[in-house]
């Protein structure tokens, strides 16, 4: 129950007008407060604090890959398509490059795509939907009908023809998932402003006269970071995937970079896929374990900031 | 009922204006036109630039799309690049394939989740819960593609019992039998994604309902917990699901297009790919067109079924 309390309390208050010392250093410890029983659901959640292990296991990964790497990943070998071996951990592929080491720098693609096209999408979203939801009317209007002609493409359709028009390439992919995923983040936003809009603090700050930037960025958007981070947080995930398959299809990172989507590109074979397993299982294991980890990382992040759960 | 379903068409008019406009823009912003696709490859500068002329590529975009336009309206989607038949030949070839696929793998994905949603609900926190719910994370997190090709690996190279791809086994004609086999592995594949998603909201869904007053009234009028729970509860955890079952339908189709072309079904997935790559641009401006329209009825059918299912939607 004490929890309900502090995060009531905090919902009630979140940004008041500081004028004593005190009420600052009051408030400094009940968000202290608030973080720690955030910490703590979290930490309960086993499947989520493992995830968080794995994940940042595979970001040591991907900052370490020169030193981690048995090999160099560009260099082709005189063994093509050879079985792992002690020289070679996971063999090599088509072309004879070592598979373990493309495998490790792989892990950056993955990252750098679910992350910067994640942030690039969850700014504009923000952005698009704070604004319809607070000014309303013709706006919101507008803006909601744009939200929804963008939801009309299947995601995967449009990315494919928008890759295709523009050329395939790590920055290409990052940037075009970026502008094309915003309207759910849009639309997230925008319904908590609109009930945040009507809530007392909000409408005494507009009473104070305070200006409408101020209020959005400092009042309102504040409460909209916990559903924000969840649904960053899977979107991640959701990114990791779209890089993965869009490479997959030739259609995303170019060799003779690696991603672990385009080292499955050679599986479209069936002779690969009968016979050197070692060239497509690990590269898919690696994305399975990647996004199954952000994915358990996002649901504890939901139970944890949930003011519904209790425990 | 009937003003509402007004106001939903009258709001899905100027989205529908949108997504032609949407779809003209991008596809205008590649590169190449379908003189140099036509035209003999012999031909000079000038004769393409006469060519251009004539076919109105010069004209300006405005007038470009309302021509584009008039003639979809007229049921004419162009020529293909690529095979030069009628585009809405193409499509129509393609399309029962692949709303064979993505029907049956929505009926198998929801069979999986809703029985295993309840149970895992009603069983909160026990193992059967926590085994739902690894599998259910494991099912979305799984890239169509991995999952096609293990299953690719498994049944049809190790154990041999099943089609690599294809609709049907070459020159045989197709008989029942062999068409199931064909159907098989992509449909798992899609189910599975289906599944992994669904059964979490069902669950989420369920729980919500479970713990409202009415059930507790239910109980206490001694009906049997079967009948609470299938009955009174599982109506009203259904309703939500309306809406996750539209949403469902764009990134079934996207889902489509991965499924379709590890398996090398013929369906508007594999079409999207071909297109692509062969840079057969007014399929593709047909097939984003035509998906577009697709989601566009399944929402507006989802928001209909939704009213009908909870009244106190209309009213707001």
């Amino acid at each position: 129950m004490p929890v309900v309390e502090t995060k009531k309390r905090k919902e009630l208050n979140p940004n008041q007008h500081q004028h004593d010392k005190q009420e600052i250093l009051h408030n400094l410890e009940k968000e202290e407060s608030y973080f720690r029983i955030i910490a703590k659901r979290f930490l309960n959640h086993k499947l989520a604090v493992i995830g968080l292990i794995v994940l940042f296991l595979i970001m040591l990964v991907a900052i370490f890959a020169p030193f981690i790497a048995t090999k160099d990943p560009y260099q082709i070998n005189a063994a093509f398509g050879a079985p792992p071996s002690a020289e070679y951990w996971l063999g090599t592929d088509l072309v004879g490059r070592d598979v373990f080491s493309r495998i490790l720098y792989a892990s950056r693609v993955s990252l750098m795509v679910g992350f910067g096209s994640v942030l690039i999408y969850t700014v504009i979203g923000t952005i698009i939907g704070a604004v319809s939801g607070y000014f309303g009317g013709r706006v919101d209007m507008i803006f909601m009908r744009i939200t929804d002609v963008f939801m009309s493409f299947p995601q995967l359709m449009v990315i494919l023809v928008v890759v295709s028009i523009f050329g395939p390439s790590l920055l290409n992919i990052i940037v075009i998932l970026g502008v094309l995923g915003w309207p759910s983040v849009a639309r997230l936003v925008r319904g908590s402003v609109l009930s945040l809009k009507e809530v007392d603090f909000v409408k005494s700050a507009v009473v104070l006269g305070i200006s409408t930037p101020r209020i959005l960025f400092s009042h309102i958007l504040p409460n909209v970071m916990a559903p924000l981070l969840v649904h960053a947080t899977f979107g991640i995930a959701a990114a990791i995937i779209i890089e993965a398959s869009l490479s997959y299809l030739g259609m995303g990172v170019q060799p003779p970079i690696s991603s672990w989507g385009n080292m499955l590109t050679d599986a479209q074979s069936i002779t690969v896929i009968s016979s050197q397993p070692w060239l497509w299982i690990p590269p898919g294991i690696m994305i399975v374990i990647t996004v199954l980890a952000i994915n358990f990382v996002g649901d504890g992040l939901r139970d944890a900031l949930d003011p519904k759960m209790t425990n | 009922m009937a003003s509402y379903i007004m106001r939903r068409l009258l709001i899905a008019i100027p989205v529908l204006i949108g997504v032609t406009i949407f779809n003209f823009i991008i596809i205008n912003m590649a590169p190449g036109n379908p003189v140099e696709m036509f035209v003999n490859p012999d031909a000079t500068p000038a004769q393409i630039e006469l060519e251009k002329e004539r076919m109105g590529l010069n004209d300006p975009m405005v007038i470009q799309y309302f021509r584009w336009m008039n003639s979809l309206l007229h049921g004419d989607l162009g020529y293909s690049y690529s095979t030069y038949e009628p585009v809405t030949q193409v499509l129509l070839e393609r399309m029962g394939p692949t709303l064979l696929l993505m029907g049956l793998a929505l009926f198998f994905g929801l069979l999986i989740a809703i029985p295993i949603g309840i149970l895992s609900a009603t069983k909160q926190y026990s193992k059967l819960d926590y085994a739902t719910t690894g599998f259910s994370f494991l099912g979305i997190s799984i890239p169509h593609f991995f999952l096609g090709l293990g299953a690719i690996y498994i049944f049809s190279v190790q154990l041999q019992l099943l089609p690599t791809g294809g609709m049907m086994t070459l020159g045989s004609g197709g008989g029942f039998v062999d068409r199931v086999e064909h159907l098989i592995l992509p449909v798992f594949v899609l189910a599975t994604g289906i599944a992994g998603k669904k059964i979490r909201y069902v669950r989420a869904s369920m729980l919500d309902v479970l713990g409202q007053d009415y059930l507790r009234t239910a109980r206490a009028k001694g009906l049997r917990e079967f009948v609470v729970t299938n009955k009174h509860a599982l109506k009203n955890a259904l309703i939500p699901i309306i809406t996750v079952i539209g949403l469902e339908i764009p990134l079934l189709i996207g889902g489509a297009v991965i499924t379709e072309q590890v398996f090398q079904w013929p369906g508007m997935g594999l079409l999207t790919i071909q297109s692509i790559m062969s840079r057969d641009y007014p399929t593709l401006m047909a097939i984003n067109l035509l998906t577009a329209v697709i989601v566009l009825v399944a929402n507006f059918a989802t928001d209909i079924l939704y009213s009908v299912a909870d009244p106190r939607i209309k009213n707001n």
